[in-house]
């Protein structure tokens, strides 16, 4: 087989990829509820500002965490992520399924702040940056005594 | 000849167009919020008001209820090898506390799921 035959080989193979939609490159957006005001977090003081306050400056939150020793959470998030991405699929043999192979997605990750209060509903700290992780620090797990007491129940 | 090449190219991309609208839950009449009085309004009258709460939160001796409805409006251009794609995602949302006694102590509103609009990725929908 001659490079010319190969290359044209390649190119027909290539060319068949992306006619029939095997291969793709996307761009894609995605936005999804509205980020906080700068200048309405600013304006919390921490040990003054109480829940009634900050609900009226913030709007309703995204999520609502129970606290030990009866305090809250509250979080607002937002996203807006934007990205290329490269997909290519390709018919696997055997059960008529695709492979999927995507590259560089952008990870949905929603951005946001969390209010902490204590069980007089005063504003005790706030933190900003990926919910995600902040409900990893805020959230108190579950005991395993109370996970196998859950377990037993019907 | 300048028609003939925006007629093609129209033809050419037209049959690429993508819109679609997806929602969540029901929407939230603003004026069933305003009934929700904090200090006379009990949880059974809110259920009774908004319905059934997508999310009830245990806070210790007080309860909160959420509720919520999200429109979500996507465009896209399919191409042959690329594709451009925008999602945008807006939501009323209505958050209901009560205190140990079910009576109604703090509501917080917002209605935005009208405001999600369809759009290309290059466009701006924020402006709203």
């Amino acid at each position: 087989m001659t490079a010319h035959s190969t290359w044209a080989a390649a190119a027909g193979a290539a060319l068949t990829l992306i006619l029939s939609g095997c291969v793709q490159l996307r761009f894609e957006r995605d936005l999804r509820l509205e980020p906080l005001p700068k200048q309405a977090l600013e304006s919390l003081a921490i040990g003054r500002t109480d829940f009634s306050t900050a609900l009226a400056q913030l709007g309703p939150p995204v999520f609502c965490w129970e606290l030990p020793d009866e305090g809250l959470a509250l979080a607002w998030g937002w996203l807006r992520s934007d990205g290329w991405q490269m997909r290519v699929a390709l018919p696997s043999t055997g059960h008529g399924e695709s492979i999927y192979v995507d590259y560089g997605s952008a990870a949905e990750r929603m951005r946001g702040a969390v209010l902490l209060f204590d069980r007089e509903l005063v504003l005790t700290q706030v933190r900003e940056g990926l919910l995600r992780d902040i409900a990893k620090d805020v959230r108190p797990r579950p005991s395993a005594d109370h996970g196998e007491e859950a377990a037993r129940k019907p | 000849m300048r028609n003939l090449s925006c007629l093609a190219l129209i033809v050419l991309l037209l049959p690429g167009c993508l819109l679609s609208r997806r929602t969540q839950n029901d929407p939230l009449p603003a004026e069933n919020v305003a009934q929700l009085v904090p200090g006379r309004t009990s949880a059974k009258e809110a259920v009774a008001v908004l319905g059934a709460p997508t999310e009830v939160v245990q806070l210790g001796k007080r309860t909160a209820y959420r509720y919520d409805h999200a429109e979500t409006k996507d465009a896209g251009l399919v191409l042959i090898l690329i594709n451009l794609f925008n999602s945008d995602t807006r939501a009323d949302r209505v958050w209901v506390f009560f205190d140990e006694n079910d009576v109604l102590t703090h509501v917080a509103a917002s209605l935005h799921a009208k405001d999600a609009s369809w759009a290309m990725p290059w466009q701006s929908v924020r402006a709203k």
